[in-house]
């Protein structure tokens, strides 16, 4: 499969001699749901920020379906994809969810039906229904949040970076806005997300960790999880079934489990051998 | 002996000024002397507001109408001159950055006891035993600016410490972490209240808040819907759907065993704890429930 996303041995520095991504080469495919871990400065946002063009590579360079983001510029990149900062206060223009939603859309000159379509559409994906009217400034983060991701995603770009959107909402809405963008994924949408959430990162297709401006594990959540030596380099820690999952292993719990629900097979598996020899 | 009784809601209620509904509403609470406390609860579900009765910011600096008693150490916030309460409770916040605003970790430590015309002997003892007991004597002459988020945090956490409060209330403090910053604030406190501090710690995380916290209260829509021991709350499956809440994973495990019919006398809410529950399963076998 072509690349939509390609970085090739890319470096780059705010300060001189001091990469904060640090020659890293990576492929993203169409449709891909990959997560980004890694400790604070650790060069995720860098990263983020030279796939969507905002940063030019010191070294290196990045390419979106072949084309090298230099020749790009940054709106032309925004129209494949689309970034959702951290911050989301820094990504609010307007004075009302609608308009907000609007903006990008009508700027690119969008037929009229068509952005109502839209709106109405990211509206109910992302739960603000009833948001319209609302004052952007008068959210709260985690809806600010919901917003910012909305009008993205109402750009239909082909894939959607998110930086740590999940700070700042309750579990019920983080649960809600991993469905939201699990759908986008399966219209066909490439995510990227950032996180810290190790359990998160575990319910994504590939997991990659970055450690000083590197990238030092790229794989399915279920091998990196396991790779305590990767982990513990980074900063990182297992999700709390990974940590059970491998205490249990002289019990003759298997490697590579990932979800409670997988535990809980294994468990019943082991259970129920033991009790078919008592009897 | 009775237990000394650190806070104490009476009946409380509270509305912010240009609302219909009150954001937090009959609150009857009693926090002992030494306890952990953890509270959970969606979003707008009245944690903050719980917490700034607390340190008085409401209703001395949030104006709006406050129903019924707030009692720290036994005295109403509301009879307390201004500043005397900070003695008594520290706040920490989410954002250690809307916190912090001196050119050295020992400046920011300094700032509170300075405001209390205390000598400066017993300023800079306070100042040594804060970022002692927190941890960061070597960050001292550092810029708070160029610290990490955890650092900033533990600073935020010693400026606190700097008043010699009896009670720490700490609003989210390690949501906007990384998980070993989130780690390094988490057990600072955890080794706080060993210490015998009072701790009221908001958090979203409930694998968290099994670990450390003794008693656990869940809020929802401005009211406390569950007060109890974490393996009481984190195990009640209406009380957590009705609140939005979202059990440890090893808890939600002992749930999916019991869904297969799995006979589960204990259901864990703490690592070590499943462990052995999980062990145990293994090792004797499944039995079926009847």
């Amino acid at each position: 499969m072509e690349s939509l996303i390609s970085l090739e041995n890319v470096s780059f520095s705010y300060v001189r001699g001091k990469p904060a991504v640090d020659g890293v080469s990576v492929d993203f495919f169409p449709g891909e749901f990959v997560a980004i871990m890694g400790s604070n400065g650790s060069g995720k946002t860098t990263l983020a920020k030279l796939v969507c063009g905002m940063l030019k590579p010191s070294k290196g360079r990045v390419l979106i379906k072949g084309i090298d983001t230099r020749k790009l510029g940054v709106s032309k990149v925004s129209e494949t994809i689309g970034l959702v900062f951290q911050n989301p206060a820094l990504q609010i223009f307007t004075s009302s969810v609608g308009d907000e939603l609007r903006l990008a859309l009508v700027t690119r000159g969008t037929d009229e039906q068509v952005i109502r379509e839209r709106v109405c559409e990211v509206l109910k994906l992302f739960d603000l229904e009833g948001y319209l009217l609302k004052h952007p400034h008068m959210l709260s983060r985690g809806e600010q949040q919901r917003v910012v991701i909305a009008s993205v995603v109402a750009l239909r770009p082909e894939a959607v970076i998110l930086d740590e959107p999940t700070t700042g909402q309750d579990i019920l809405r983080r649960k809600r806005m991993m469905k939201s963008l699990g759908e986008l994924n399966r219209l066909g949408a490439t995510i990227i997300l950032i996180t810290h959430d190790a359990e998160l990162a575990s319910s994504c297709d590939r997991l990659l960790v970055m450690s000083d401006g590197r990238i030092v594990a790229d794989g399915t959540p279920r091998e990196v999880m396991y790779d305590s030596t990767v982990l513990e380099r980074a900063g990182l820690r297992p999700p709390q079934i990974v940590r059970l999952a491998r205490r249990l292993r002289e019990k003759g719990v298997p490697e590579g489990l990932i979800s409670v629900r997988e535990a809980c097979e294994a468990i019943l598996r082991l259970g129920a051998h033991r009790e078919s020899l008592a009897l | 002996m009775f237990p000394l009784i650190a806070v104490e809601f009476e009946n409380v209620s509270f509305s912010y000024p240009d609302t219909h509904e009150p954001a937090i509403r009959g609150i009857n609470l009693e926090i002992e002397a030494g306890e952990f406390l953890g509270v959970v609860g969606a979003s707008g579900s009245g944690k903050s507001t719980l917490c700034m009765c607390i340190n008085g910011l409401i209703p001395r600096f949030f104006s709006g109408e406050l129903v019924g008693t707030v009692r720290v150490l036994g005295r109403e916030t509301g009879r307390f001159k201004p500043g005397e309460l900070t003695k008594l409770v520290g706040m920490v916040f989410q954002n250690p950055d809307s916190q912090l605003f001196s050119s050295t970790v020992e400046n920011e430590v300094a700032f509170g006891p300075e405001n209390l015309m205390i000598p400066k002997e017993e300023i800079l003892r306070r100042v040594n035993s804060s970022l002692e007991r927190v941890g960061i004597s070597d960050l001292r002459l550092r810029s708070p600016e160029n610290l990490s988020g955890g650092e900033k945090q533990l600073v935020a956490i010693a400026s606190t410490l700097a008043m010699e409060p009896d009670v720490l209330v700490l609003d989210e403090p390690a949501s906007q972490l990384d998980p070993q910053n989130r780690e390094l604030v988490l057990n600072t406190i955890r080794r706080l209240h060993e210490e015998g501090m009072t701790v009221i710690l908001v958090e979203h995380d409930t694998e968290t808040l099994a670990e450390f916290a003794d008693r656990i209260i869940v809020m929802k829509n401005g009211r406390i819907v569950c007060d109890g021991a974490p393996e009481e709350v984190f195990t009640d499956r209406t009380l957590l759907d009705a609140a939005g809440l979202l059990p440890p994973p090893v808890t939600r495990l002992s749930f999916m065993l019991q869904e297969r019919g799995v006979l589960l006398e204990k259901l864990p809410v703490r690592f070590e704890d499943a462990y052995r529950v999980f062990s145990e399963l293994i090792e004797n076998g499944v039995s079926h429930q009847p």
